[in-house]
Parts: C-alpha cells; structure tokens; sequence
C-alpha cells in the first residue's frame, strides 16, 4: 500500500508534466465513429469515457484517420449548442461535418469539391426546464439508459428528424412522447438524394413512441413504451393520440379504414412493445431493455403462437471507484487514481425475425433500406442484403437480429464524480438533477480500454418476408397448401424463437482511447484525441473453413472546446 | 435523493461485491462454453451454362426441418449476385449444427424471360442432393431442365 501511495503521490507531483508526455508519445485521437463499411455520423459509444465529451457545450476538431485496409480520413466537424440568456429554457444546438474519404464515394455534386463532402448531425431547438423538455430537429434518440446497446432506438445510426417531448407528471411517473420521420443518415448534401429515392418510389416511414416511466423511489426507473413504425412520413392522427394504445389503435383500422392515397397508412403499421429499468445511484447502477417486436394479440390471448417471438433483451451494469473510496479512505492521492475510476459490461441479444417484416408491409426497420419492393420472383442477392444490415445501419440494436455482443470496459477521468451516467434524460432525472450542486472542471483527461465481442446467427434476412422461410412460395403461389391438410389458409410456422443457433461471424475489438486538455486560452481550451483500434473479424467460425482478418484503425484529433 | 440510503445501500452492497464479481466470471465462462460448438460446412457452386442471364436461390433442409409435410422447414439461401451472367458462377456456403450427419440442398432458378422483361425464381428446380461436412459440389446448369452435379 505503501508503494501505491508513493506511486501516487509522486503522479500528482508530476502529473502536468506526465499529461505532456503521453500527449507527445501517443498520437492523438478521434470522435468520430466509421464502421466497416466506412457510414459516416455514427455516434460513438464508448461507455463513460464518450458522454458529454469535454464537459463544454461547444467544440470542433479536425480529425485524421487511418487503417490498415487502406482506409484514410480527412474530417473536420463543428458542435455548437447556444442558449441565448434574453431566452432563458430556450437553445439551439447545430452540428455540421465535412470529410474527405477515399472509401467513401462522393459523386455528383461532391466530383466538383475534390470528394470533400458535407454533411450534417444534430440540428435541433429546444426548450427545457426541470419539469418539461421539447426538442425538434434532427437529435439522437436512444430508448433506455444502456451505455452501448438499445433495441427500440439507438443513436449509433445519427440523428433522426423527430419532434420529442418529455414531461414530469409526478415525482412518480413522468412521460416521453417521441414522433419521428426516419431517413437515411444526414447525408450528402447534394442532389444525390435523389438517386437513392427515385421519383415516384419516394416514400418514408415513421415512428412513434410512447413511454411512460414509472419511479416507486428516486433510484428506480421501470420504463413501459408502446410503439409504431409505419410507411409514410405523417402526423398520423390515431397515432399522435398519447393516450391511444397502438395495438387498439390498429384493431379499431377497419373501422377507420383511410381514402385511397390519403396516406395516414395506418395499415401497414408494426407494432414494438418495449420494457425497461434502471436501478442505482452514487457510483452503481444495473439496467435492462426489452423488446418484443410485432406484439401479436395471439400472444395477448395466449393461443396457440402462429410465428416464432421476435424479442432482444439489453442487461448491463457500471461500478465507479468513489463508491469505494467514501469508505475506504485510502491515502489522497491513491483516492484521486481510485474514485476516478470505472468499469461497465453490458450483454446485448436479438431473436431471428427481430426488425423483419411482414409480407404486407415493405419496409424494414433501417435507416437506408431496399428501396424497391421485394420480388419473391427476382429475390435479393447477399451482396445486397449486406447493404441494408449493415453495422449501424438498424434503427434499434446496432447489429440487427439474430446477434449478441459482450462490452466491457475499464476508464478514468478526472471529472468522474460529477459525470452523469449515459442516458435518455428522462424528465424526472433531469428533475432530480436539478438539485444537486453543479461543478465544472478545469482540466479534462480521459483514458479507457474497451472489448466487445460479437456474433452474427445465420439467416439474417430483414428483407425478405419472414415467412418465405416456411413458405417460401407462398408469394408465387398464394394457394400453396404447405402443411397438406387441404386447407389453404391455416398454415402456421414449426419454426421456434431462435437465438444464434448457428454462427456464420463473430468478431473482437478492443479499443484506447485517450483525450486531454492541453492549454487554455481565456474560454477556449485545446486538447488532443486519440484511438487505437484492433478489429478481429471471423466469418464461418467453428467451421473447417473458418478465417479471421485483422484491421488496425488509428485516428488522431485536435480539439478545441468552449463554453 | 438522501445520503443516508445511498449509504445503507452501499454498505450492504459492499458485502455482496465478490458475489458480483463471481457472478461476472460464471456469466463470462457460460458464454464461453458456446466456444466448443462445433459446425458442419459444404461449399455449393452453380454455374449458368445456358444462353441467358440467371437468377437463382438456394433451398436449404438442415437438422432443424422434421420429415412429413406440415413439419418441413425449407430455408432459402440468398445468391451471391444476381443476375448471375452467361458463363459465369456463383458459391454459396452452408452451415448446419455439427454432429447432424447429412443435409439436403437444392438450387432453385429461371432464366430471363425477354417477353415479359423479368425473372422467376422458381421456374426450374433441381432434384435435392445430400450434402454431408466438408463437401463441395458445382451444379452447371445447361437448360431449363438440364443440369449435372459434380
């Protein structure tokens, strides 16, 4: 112990002049977050040390990128959130990017700017005070407290155009409403656009949440949504009802049944039933997500299931070191190193079918989807289904169905204490946060290992019906009597709810990530960033052709921050 | 939120720490116990020996199908490309639960139809062939109703 402590102490003596070393020996570092293949504005989610980055409300970086698949990025990006003081509750947050990849193919308008394209991220107004909060604009929604992984909507994918309102109605319950549009990511800024929607395929889809978050003591959330994603981009009037139920909503269609073309679609709609928690405080908490896709009223009724659940389920937890320490008094120093200090592990899973479709409904549950309708006749290649169910590309859970991923990370930083925890700012947390006493920190430095291990099942496809399995000529031939009993009508699914049966590909990552403040002027401080990344991917694993490829990413940042 | 629960929670909980932790070793070696399975593997190829571009898929009846007719599970295997060009071939890779022995697999295609400037699937089909691990087999197909597996 004793050596520990003259370890320590000797770091806080030195420890200007240590942050200046590590900041010379290790290149530094990004923020920005590419997946394998090379989506630009994905959030990165590295657990504590990523949330409220620099603890200053604006910032922007050039950032530099490379990796040994002959991957090079060029990107600078700008984060402003202005709160006018004549407009007390009132702010605007703006984020604009622009990049220059070699992987990334600009085209059309961006030939002329020498590939350098533009891009957008949060972009949104709002309205906030301890009781009430209202966003509108582009803005990164997430539906639980998780660190990593949510299955109804995580920000992994970028900002989505939607219209948020939390509310406190009690110390007791409080309600989210979220109504969305979903498209493709804030993209290229350009007439490109229209190469990925052509004239008269436009069409969008829409979803929207409601929650409800119930708290019998300050510490313990258990959150109940009741959502719909369906086609058309509307402000579908039985949908924006808070205080419809979805899935009577739905029943009550044929009653309501729409003009042709009026396109409310209230038809074509998926229901996603959605249960949460979050229990702790002071340095602990555990928390949990589920997600049961399609809630059937066979399921209700508990008759005889005509397909197999389609569920996810998220179960994480985080431990900080001043929960230690308050009690354990070590020597000063050795208290700084420990109550700084943190770990998390998170375990993420999805059923087969999660964020599939039903045949009558042409959508799938991404941001960028196949944008024709599917032809039984002429069916999907894999090269195109790889596009759709790409790393990030899902609204919900980053690696689509049929998957699970292991996190777990161990991290530092210097503002721990008064760091909050990664979550969707339930109205009655920001509530309770009101009254705790806010402190900002001078200096800011960052440092965390992170892993993640994941696996891919077999037959992941999101695109096709997920009945063609069973039926898989029902849509040729819509007679088909499969199960030989003479009547056509009746056929059920054998399949059962299946989780990674069978492996096609799983992977390993394990990141450092390192951020520190470096000099400050008047109200602007520069900092540098740096990752390095080592990405294992094993496709056919377990198998006699099993093989494994290697890629190492580096990205270095500077960094400047302001109030 | 009063100190005075944090505190009593805490304390409790610090009992309970190598539970947690034991907890995470047990949670992590479960997980790892998936490292044993093992997987069967055959490699199918087709080739497009006709005279028209093709489109195809692959029909897929593993351990998970049962036998009578209400009980058959057929999985559709998405092709590599389509169309697949005149002359030109395509692989697919299957995997099935190790330790099940023999599986079936058939491809399933059509070919461009001019008159009507689109594809069917499941115009043509070939006879099932038992696939066993580690096999690789290359259906060409020559017509409509002509094909040969070697």
């Amino acid at each position: 112990m004793m050596l520990v402590y003259l370890f320590f102490r000797n770091f806080m003596k030195k420890s200007f002049l240590l942050i200046i070393l590590f900041t010379l020996a290790l290149p530094i570092f990004g923020i920005i977050d590419t997946n394998d293949y090379y989506d630009i504005n994905l959030i990165e989610k590295n657990g504590t040390f990523n949330f409220e980055s620099y603890k200053r409300s604006n910032h922007s970086y050039l950032f530099g990128g490379f990796d040994t698949n002959g991957y090079t990025e060029i990107l600078g990006r700008m984060r402003l959130n202005i709160g006018p003081p004549e407009l007390i509750g009132f702010y605007l947050v703006s984020e604009i990017l622009f990049s220059n990849s070699d992987k990334r193919d600009a085209g059309g308008e961006f030939e002329k700017t020498g590939n350098t394209m533009l891009f957008y991220g949060e972009a949104y107004i709002g309205f906030k005070n301890k009781w009430t909060s209202v966003k509108f604009g582009f803005q990164n929604l997430i539906s639980s407290d998780a660190i990593y992984h949510r299955l109804l909507l995580d920000d992994y994918s970028g900002p989505i155009f939607a219209l948020r309102w939390s509310q406190l109605l009690s110390r007791y319950v409080d309600m989210d409403l979220i109504y969305s549009f979903i498209r493709p990511h804030q993209g290229e800024w350009s007439p490109n656009l229209t190469t990925l929607y052509k004239k008269g395929e436009l069409y969008g889809k829409s979803l929207f949440v409601k929650k409800f978050n119930f708290r019998p003591l300050p510490w313990i959330r258990i959150g109940l949504s009741d959502s719909v994603y369906f086609l058309g981009e509307n402000f579908n009037i039985w949908f924006m009802n808070p205080f419809s139920i979805y899935f009577i909503t739905l029943s009550l269609n044929k009653f309501y049944d729409e003009k042709f073309g009026s396109g409310l679609n209230t038809g074509a709609s998926d229901l996603k039933i959605g249960l949460d928690f979050q229990i702790g405080f002071n340095g602990w908490r555990v928390y949990g997500e589920l997600l049961v896709d399609d809630s059937d009223a066979f399921f209700l009724m508990f008759k005889y299931p005509i397909f197999p659940n389609r569920i996810g389920a998220v179960l994480g937890g985080e431990i900080r070191g001043y929960l230690f320490t308050r009690y354990l008094k070590p020597p000063k120093a050795a208290e700084f190193f420990l109550k700084n200090l943190y770990i998390n592990f998170e375990y993420a899973i999805t059923s087969k079918y999660v964020y599939s479709r039903d045949h009558v409904c042409n959508y799938e549950y991404v941001r960028e989807e196949y944008q024709k309708a599917y032809d039984p006749r002429n069916p999907i290649s894999q090269t195109e289904l790889d596009r759709v169910q790409r790393v990030g590309n899902f609204i919900g859970y980053m690696y689509g169905n049929n998957a699970d991923s292991i996190d777990i990370a161990v991290g530092w930083r210097n503002d721990l204490e008064r760091t909050k925890d990664y979550g969707a700012e339930y109205q009655t947390d920001v509530y309770y946060d009101s009254f705790k006493k806010k402190k900002f920190v001078d200096r800011l430095f960052k440092f965390q290992l992170h892993y993640r291990h994941y696996r891919l099942g077999d037959e992941r496809n999101i695109v096709a019906p997920y009945y063609m399995n069973e039926h898989y000529y029902y849509d040729v031939d819509p007679d088909l009597d499969s199960d030989g009993d003479g009547v056509k009508d009746n056929d059920t699914s054998n399949r059962e709810t299946e989780f990674l049966r069978v492996v096609l590909e799983e992977g390993n990552i394990f990141d450092i990530n390192f951020y520190s403040d470096i000099f400050r002027i008047t109200r602007f401080v520069v900092g540098i960033e740096t990752k390095f990344n080592f990405h294992w991917r094993t496709r056919l694993p377990r198998t006699s052709v099993e093989s494994t490829d290697f890629v190492f990413r580096w990205e270095i940042a500077s960094v400047i921050t302001w109030f | 939120m009063g100190d005075s629960v944090g505190d009593n929670m805490v304390l409790s909980m610090k009992k309970n720490l190598n539970l947690f932790f034991i907890g995470l070793v047990v949670f992590i070696g479960i997980c790892s116990t998936g490292c044993a399975v093992r997987y069967n593997h055959a490699r199918v190829g087709i080739v497009n020996n006709y005279d028209k571009n093709m489109v195809y898929v692959g029909l897929f009846i593993d351990e998970q199908s049962g036998d009578a007719s209400g009980d058959m599970i057929v999985k559709v295997v998405p092709p590599a490309r389509r169309p697949l060009p005149v002359g030109e071939r395509d692989y697919l890779d299957l995997v099935w639960g190790g330790g099940y022995g023999s599986v079936k697999f058939a491809f399933s295609f059509g070919f461009y139809d001019a008159s009507e400037d689109s594809y069917n699937v499941y115009d043509c089909s070939t006879d099932y062939l038992e696939l066993e691990e580690g096999d690789e087999k290359v259906f060409r197909i020559d017509s409509t109703d002509d094909y040969f597996v070697n």
